[in-house]
């Protein structure tokens, strides 16, 4: 079939079809962007805490700008050697695109990886953490002070990977799972933390599902006596050690139970519902309902497993993700319906590093509490004086000490932007970021000084590693340049990587830069393609081939045109 | 198009480049605008007068990409009205938070409802 125009216009639109289209389409993509920067207007204006301006590594971000524009002119150059009809230098261009979109795909990568793995925590007095949080060393391990523990001391999950420092440990006496919401994952978990600390856990109670031979179950799945393999026992004996061979076949039993009891009612309601009509001549449905009966004890039902109680014994420290708690109480229930019995243990946040300190929510809050408007100093020193009743300030003198020092600084910065009658901003007075951070805990009080003329606040210089991956913190380690921390954890509000959740700025960053990532992905691709499998087409129909890349390149030039606005208003401001 | 005969391209190619590096030279410009002291409009730090110049820059590049690299400073009629269809849509859809600024029900200072949040009150009124 042949598609009309093309590569000639159309005499009605002077266009050819292909680029109405992509016109059409860049117009649906100007609303569906102009949507999420609306979304980010009102976030902004609506947020309840204080917005976090300014707190991307700007290089990274103006890397990105720079391969988008420069992959904006040679997509244009490739088009023009196509007109021109210069195949090889099409390909050089084209190709420097596509590099281009990987460089940005992978700088952005980088970006987001950071992002995940970087820990905050909002404590119950709005003082605001950030850093990274240590990992859970094995059982009967210990590091010394200033140590650094080897690969091999520790803890892993049952997946092989390392446990960070932010568990609910539960010293569990008795756990009982809900026989068919148990999330398998967590029972895995439970059962190689059991083996690893040589803890038995095992049927409380006989658990009688049928009337074959009881059988007492080791943790294999192997039966003792082993004349009823597992798969057709329906009568195991108290002391069967816990296994998921054992629960899946317990649910299996249980969930024929459910179904078959489930026909015997239906049956038996029928009839009853039958006799009771019969009966009653006249009645309405409603009316016929109380005189519908059955008698349960008539019929065969098969016995149900609602829960299966496991005993473990010793009692033994089962360690839980935050979120993975539902109630805390004794005993506590876990999202899949599993309950524990025993007590909570002490199950603090560790922070290996914690790498900034934010005290401007604190500082709203005060603010709001007092009705004093944000731009006004009356509330400041109310302020400090939360500041220094606050968890951090009375529990770690390290960070007490960074603070004090931080002070000073302030003081400094003041003085110097007095002179042109401005003031420091609420980031310089309340917010100490990593580089603020290392700088005040390696410099002596006595020493902290601020550069003149850059009315900025004292810092310690940044590799250029540092500009995309964060902090070097073992090379800083050695310094103490990071703080070590402890939260118990009834003084943490909230919790949370700086994902999405952390907070509606990072809900809208990855947002609007994972949509414009999208994008970008897809346009490297259609480029791609032509630069791949467009000779056919170009020694066939060039001019075809260069209309495509035009309209290619147009889209090409959208995805640059959102990004220029994204870089200032998520990077600068 | 008019401006796709050979010679046309050859003599545009001064005119990308040109565009090029007025766009890595705007980009510098928001940059340290962001991070240079003495060009730092306004009060200290991130203010309003930042923002505006900011938004300002962007948009000028934004606008010579439109212009140059999308070919919208020569175009045919229909495709300014297919995209100026999309830029008003998009501009009603950014409007549209002037509905909540504006909604005579329950406009309360942008604040979320979550408890702490309220509408600030001085503290001698809230006796």
């Amino acid at each position: 079939m042949e598609i009309p125009y093309i590569f000639t216009p159309r005499k009605d639109t002077g266009l050819v079809n292909s680029k109405i289209a992509i016109w059409l389409f860049l117009a649906s993509e100007v609303m569906l962007f102009g949507g999420f920067f609306s979304a980010y207007i009102f976030l902004r204006l609506g947020a309840d805490y204080p917005w976090p301006e300014r707190t991307l590594p700007v290089l990274p971000g103006l890397i990105n700008t720079f391969v988008l524009i420069g992959s904006s002119v040679t997509v244009i150059f490739a088009w023009m050697s196509l007109k021109l009809r210069k195949w090889r230098q099409f390909q050089i261009f084209m190709a420097i695109t596509v590099v281009c979109a990987g460089i940005f795909m992978v700088l952005k990568g980088i970006e987001y990886n950071v992002k995940f793995h970087h820990q905050a925590v909002r404590l119950k007095d709005y003082a605001i953490l950030e850093g990274h949080l240590g990992f859970e060393l094995k059982e009967g391990v210990h590091v010394g002070h200033g140590e650094q523990p080897k690969e091999e001391d520790f803890a892993l999950n049952h997946h092989g990977k390392k446990i960070e420092e932010d568990t609910i440990n539960y010293s569990t006496s008795e756990v009982s799972f809900n026989t068919v919401r148990y999330h398998h994952d967590w029972v895995e978990e439970i059962i190689a933390h059991a083996e690893a600390g040589g803890t038995a856990v095992t049927l409380k109670e006989d658990v009688v599902m049928g009337k074959g031979e009881q059988v007492k179950v080791d943790k294999d799945g192997n039966t003792e006596p082993a004349t009823t393999p597992l798969s057709r026992a329906d009568n195991f004996a108290k002391g069967s050690a816990l296994s998921m061979k054992l629960l899946e076949r317990i649910t299996e039993l249980h969930k024929d139970a459910r179904a078959h009891n489930a026909d015997l009612r239906i049956t038996a309601f029928r009839k009853a519902w039958t006799v009771a009509d019969e009966n009653s001549s006249g009645k309405t449905d409603r009316q016929l309902a109380p005189d519908v009966k059955i008698d349960e004890s008539q019929l065969d039902l098969h016995h149900e497993q609602p829960a299966i109680a496991f005993t473990v014994a010793p009692e033994t420290v089962f360690h839980f993700r935050p979120r993975d708690i539902q109630e805390n109480g004794s005993p506590a229930t876990l999202r899949d319906g599993t309950a524990l019995t025993g007590k909570l243990e002490e199950s603090p946040m560790v922070f290996h590093y914690v790498d900034a300190l934010d005290f401007r929510y604190l500082a709203l809050k005060v603010r709001q509490k007092l009705g004093v408007d944000e731009h006004s100093d009356a509330a400041d020193g109310a302020i400090e004086k939360a500041i220094e009743e606050s968890w951090v300030m009375a529990k770690n003198p390290e960070l007490k000490e960074i603070w004090e020092k931080q002070q000073k600084a302030v003081g400094l910065l003041a003085a110097e932007l007095a002179a042109h009658k401005r003031v420091p901003t609420e980031k310089d007075k309340y917010r100490i970021n990593w580089q603020e951070m290392a700088y005040y805990a390696t410099t002596p009080l006595a020493d902290i000084k601020i550069d003149a003329g850059k009315y900025v606040m004292p810092h310690v210089d940044t590799q250029p590693k540092e500009q995309f991956f964060g902090p070097n913190y073992e090379g800083r380690a050695e310094q103490h340049a990071f703080p070590h921390l402890e939260i118990p954890r009834e003084q943490v509000a909230f919790a949370s990587k700086f994902a999405p959740a952390w907070n509606t700025y990072y809900a809208i960053y990855f947002t609007m830069t994972g949509l414009h990532g999208l994008h970008v992905i897809g346009g490297a691709l259609v480029l791609a393609y032509y630069l791949f499998f467009g000779k056919k087409m170009y020694l066939s129909n060039p001019e075809w081939l260069a209309n495509r890349v035009e309209v290619g390149g147009l889209f090409w030039h959208f995805v640059d045109l959102v990004w220029i606005f994204l870089f200032p208003i998520l990077y600068l401001m | 198009m008019a401006g796709d005969s050979p010679e046309a391209i050859k003599k545009a190619v001064r005119l990308y480049l040109l565009i090029g590096a007025v766009l890595f030279g705007g980009t510098l410009l928001t940059v340290a605008v962001a991070m240079v002291p003495w060009l730092d409009f306004g009060q200290h730090g991130f203010d309003t007068a930042d923002l505006c110049i900011g938004l300002a820059i962007a948009t000028v590049k934004a606008t010579l990409v439109a212009l140059i690299f999308m070919h919208l400073n020569h175009e045919r009629r229909l495709v300014y009205w297919l995209f100026g269809f999309g830029l008003v849509a998009a501009f009603f859809l950014v409007a549209l938070i002037g509905l909540a600024k504006w909604d005579p029900i329950h406009y309360n200072g942008f604040k979320t409802g979550v408890p702490g949040s309220e509408h600030v009150v001085p503290f001698k009124e809230n006796r």
